[in-house]
């Protein structure tokens, strides 16, 4: 019987610190990025396992031990006092993501317009203010609308109004408070999307006879929805599960989920039901991002995305 | 010669009315910090620092501050560390799993601050990690992640890679010529997610909230203080500070990196 | 509608306090087809812009027949405009892109149907009527934007680098079949680019544009053999030069002593005797002879020898090099030229029509270096 040929051998080769086999080198590479992303990836776990320790505390009558119950959901939903928080914040949220739609689409539209010297400066200011402490915010904020505040001692001074102004503890001073503080992430997720849009766009509108209104309205929104879209899904979660501007701006008289979460979980150790009511948010959450992705993928084409 | 397009004068009223909006109540701060009087009047009577001096004596705040900051440089330095290697690993290689992986580093964003929050107390509980230090680190390190992550990547796809493939061809050790020829390209991108995280760190209150025993964080102190009602006017004082401070921070910023860097 | 007469009036433009276009004036008659041609930063996209309407220019007038539009908004002026990114509407489709400038005009929504679809149907479009743009090919996006610019009938149409984006094959089949289109629809149109030979096929007259002035304005044929000056000849077609002093001026015609032989040549301008001068000649004007070949009248003669062959593929580039080593380069258009006795090394007598050549003044009008 003929020997199987043999594939030749490679040459020899002489291995000086820089020169490495090729498998070496391959599997090398392979595994490189994943390596790198390692540390991040842990953190992320951290934050994964976490959340579903979260999921199984939320099942536990008493502590994650013993059979897993539904209790604390049906609580949560079913109670209608908790039912009502839930549609307070809702509520809220909605009312600031539409108040922060109307007033921070001029400033951003402005931007857009403005020469760089003011764009940049009016961008100083945003990110001073966003950088700026929250508590420091609606601290200022109590200043202004408070029973003493600002606005009241100029009305009382003027005379346009014979009892101060009622704007903190209610309602209307948290939505306040939210639109104020989150209105720069609906400035800049709307600011971004006018950025991106090609500005042959409105001047060829306008050689078909659009004047600037018509222009604005049927080029430049429309093709600025999906900032609009975004800039509404941001500040809507970040509105809803708010803590601190409940507390502080409604003091008791309002109370959302945030402080609901807070005061179940740390204040009367109620850890399984405050889980509960974390985990309905967070489903909240996640299915309203989805939805946005749906909406800009199936609707993406009117308003220019791909 | 006039651009194509302009803006109203509505348009230009509404947008600066809004950024007034935004303003004042920092303006109001200084205001009363700087006014000799405990509650707020206006036009103030008088220019006064005595407030500022008070503040000196308020050692809750000190501890605050120091607190917050040491935390924000461990928990920005942690931070740089998870996500300049994932960024690394996005913006230059093409793997299996690199769409997952961005979004999962992405993912803190859609969860809420509370329930992140509640989420890592039980889990610190349950895996016995009492050290609150830690504890708050992990947490910040987490919320940063994303956005550096993003800067970082921008700041890598803006830089060129042949660059690198250059040294490595002229026969720098890969790690070498990362070090001594892409890092000093993306310096910037590097001061830009520090400093935002430092900032976001710093300032973080609601998922803290959770997790604090008994030193407390700046933000926190000052919201007990704001909430016990009883106007202290050297709380204003020290908010006219931190301002002050951030003001010169971000002006800082933008004369080095250019402000666009650092607002997403 | 009527085509009207565009007329621009000593326009200046600043940008940047930098001066883009200088006085600017230039007659466009009713339904002609003009070609502003030039380098980047010429001023050309400039002029297009103050005629739009999208920038007002500092100084100067813009008519529309005897319709000042000057300082009016593009939104009235009733211009036409193709970008050079089409600038289709990506949130509308194709028939929704046609329909807006009609609904902007207030026609009314029966009429507006029709003329969309006659419009779409004249380009060839009709197939395509509910698709978007990103999913049309460029050619496809070209006509679509032709079809919503041409459907509300503007008195003038305003082209930008209409096929640059286009791939060559496709640039070259576009360019006979937008002329074509162009013509029959007979208005008076502008267009702007930095392809000479775009410029050349699409229009009746090239006006050929350098730091905001017009260097050149005139029939394709005129600019091509008759440049006035050395950045036309330059910018347009390929041209070799040969430095040699004027010798004797005599009416137009100059001769010109050039390494130890002399030629004839007429100047852009009349130029004295001893002046250094450029004469310039195509490639493809001159013809090859072996040496000591008998000479004809209105010809001028020169010995030179060969350096090389470069085959370019539908031609081939002959280069040769005269007795004080100036570079002349022969383009032998078919490939027979090229037959076996072309050996580099030899010497050949090249030779070309008098009326063919100009003399420029060495460092004259064109003084800027020249972009060869």
């Amino acid at each position: 019987m003929e020997a199987p040929s043999t594939i030749p051998a490679p040459p020899a080769t002489r291995t000086s610190p820089r020169q490495v086999s090729l498998w070496a080198v391959r599997a090398r590479v392979a595994g490189v990025p994943y390596l790198l992303s390692l540390p991040a990836i842990l953190l992320i776990a951290m934050l994964l396992v976490s959340l579903w320790g979260l999921v199984a505390m939320s099942l536990g009558a008493d502590g994650p031990s013993g059979s897993p119950t539904l209790d604390n959901y049906a609580k949560a939903i079913g109670d209608p006092y908790y039912r009502g928080i839930f549609w307070v914040s809702l509520q809220l949220a909605a009312w600031t993501t539409v108040f922060c739609a109307i007033f921070g689409y001029p400033v951003a539209y402005y931007m857009h317009c403005a020469t760089p010297a003011v764009r940049r400066f009016i961008l100083i200011i945003l990110v001073v203010v966003s950088f700026s402490d929250y508590v420091l915010r609606m601290y200022g904020l109590i200043l202004t609308i408070g029973r003493n505040g600002l606005i009241n001692q100029v009305l009382l001074a003027s005379g346009l109004v014979g009892a101060p102004v009622k704007m903190m503890y209610s309602q209307l001073g948290v939505v306040i408070g939210m639109v104020m503080g989150n209105i720069v992430f609906m400035i800049l997720a709307i600011g971004s999307s006018l950025e991106r849009l090609d500005n042959s766009l409105p001047s060829a509108a306008a050689l078909l006879g659009a004047n600037r209104m018509q222009t604005f309205a049927r080029i430049t929104l429309p093709l600025s929805m999906p900032g609009v879209l975004a800039g509404a899904a941001i500040v809507f979660l970040l509105a809803m599960a708010s803590y601190m501007t409940p507390a502080m701006l409604g003091a008791g008289f309002v109370k959302m989920i945030g402080n609901l979460i807070y005061e179940q979980g740390i204040a009367m150790f109620d850890m399984p039901f405050a889980a509960a009511i974390s985990m309905i948010v967070l489903t909240f959450s996640i299915a309203l991002i989805a939805l946005l992705n749906l909406v800009l993928d199936r609707f993406g084409r009117r308003f220019g995305a791909r | 010669m006039t651009p194509a397009r302009q803006c109203g004068v509505s348009t230009t009223l509404i947008a600066w009315t809004v950024l007034a909006a935004l303003v004042v109540p920092l303006v109001i701060i200084a205001v009363l910090a700087f006014s000799p009087e405990m509650a707020l009047i206006l036009p103030p009577p008088s220019f006064s620092t005595k407030w500022f001096g008070e503040l000196l004596k308020r050692e809750q705040f000190q501890t605050g501050i120091v607190y917050s900051a040491q935390l924000a440089l461990f928990s920005a330095a942690f931070g740089l560390f998870a996500s300049v290697g994932v960024a690394y690993a996005i913006a230059r290689y093409r793997f299996p799993g690199r769409g997952l992986i961005h979004g999962l580093v992405m993912s803190p964003l859609i969860v809420p601050e509370i329930v992140t929050g509640l989420a890592l107390l039980i889990w610190f509980n349950q895996v016995a990690l009492r050290w609150t230090d830690a504890r708050i680190v992990l947490l910040h390190s987490l919320l940063v992640l994303p956005f550096m992550v993003r800067v970082l990547t921008a700041s890598l796809q803006q830089s060129d890679r042949n660059l690198e493939d250059a040294a490595r061809l002229l026969g720098a050790h890969p790690v070498t010529a990362f070090v001594r020829v892409t890092l000093p390209t993306i310096r910037q991108g590097i001061a830009a997610a520090l400093i935002f995280a430092v900032v976001v760190s710093f300032h973080n209150f609601t998922a803290t909230l959770f997790l604090i025993t008994n030193k407390e964080t700046l933000p926190i102190t000052i919201f007990g203080y704001i909430r016990a009602g009883g106007s202290d006017p050297a709380t204003a004082a020290l908010s006219t500070v931190l301002i002050g401070v951030t003001s010169l921070i971000v002006l800082a910023v933008d004369r080095w990196i250019g402000i666009e860097r650092v607002s997403r | 509608m009527k085509p009207v007469r565009l007329r621009i009036e000593a326009v200046s433009v600043q940008l940047g306090g930098r001066p883009v276009i200088k006085d600017l004036s230039l007659a466009v008659e009713p339904g002609e087809i003009i070609s502003l041609l030039g380098p980047s930063g010429c001023g050309k996209t400039t002029t297009l812009r103050a005629v739009a309407g999208i920038i007002r220019p500092d100084s100067g007038e813009v008519w529309f027949d005897a319709r000042r539009v000057t300082q009016l908004p593009s939104h009235r002026r009733n211009v036409g405009m193709v970008f050079q990114n089409y600038a289709l509407f990506p949130h509308m489709s194709v028939i929704e892109n046609v329909l807006f400038g009609l609904k902007m005009h207030s026609v009314p929504a029966s009429e507006r149907k029709t003329r969309a679809v006659q419009a779409l149907e004249f380009l060839q479009l009709a197939a395509f009527a509910g698709a978007y743009p990103d999913e049309l090919s460029g050619g496809q996006q070209q006509r679509a934007a032709l079809a919503r610019t041409l459907v509300v009938q503007p008195a003038v149409l305003l082209l930008d680098e209409p096929l640059s984006a286009l791939d060559r094959q496709l640039r070259d089949v576009m360019r006979t079949e937008l002329r074509a289109l162009l013509k029959q629809v007979g208005i008076t149109t502008v267009i702007v680019t930095h392809d000479q030979q775009e410029a050349l096929t699409l229009a009746d007259r090239v006006a050929v544009m350098r730091e905001g002035e017009i260097e050149q304005i005139g029939v394709p044929r005129d600019i091509y053999h008759h440049p006035a000056n050395r950045f036309v000849a330059s910018f347009v077609g390929q041209t070799n030069y040969l430095s040699g002093r004027v010798v004797t001026a005599d009416g137009g015609v100059m001769t010109v002593s050039i390494g130890g032989a002399t030629v004839k040549a007429r100047g852009a301008r009349p130029l004295p005797v001893g002046d250094r001068v450029d004469v310039a000649i195509r490639p493809e004007t001159i013809s090859l002879a072996a040496e000591g070949a008998g000479e004809e009248p209105g010809h001028n003669y020169l010995t030179a020898r060969l350096c090389r062959e470069v085959f370019i593929g539908d031609s081939i580039q002959l280069h040769f090099e005269l007795a004080d080593r100036t570079p002349v380069v022969v383009a032998a258009v078919s490939v027979k030229d090229s037959a076996a006795g072309l050996q580099p090394g030899l010497q050949f007598q090249l030779s070309w029509p008098v009326e063919r050549s100009v003399a420029f003044a060495a460092d004259a009008a064109g003084a800027k270096p020249d972009p060869r």
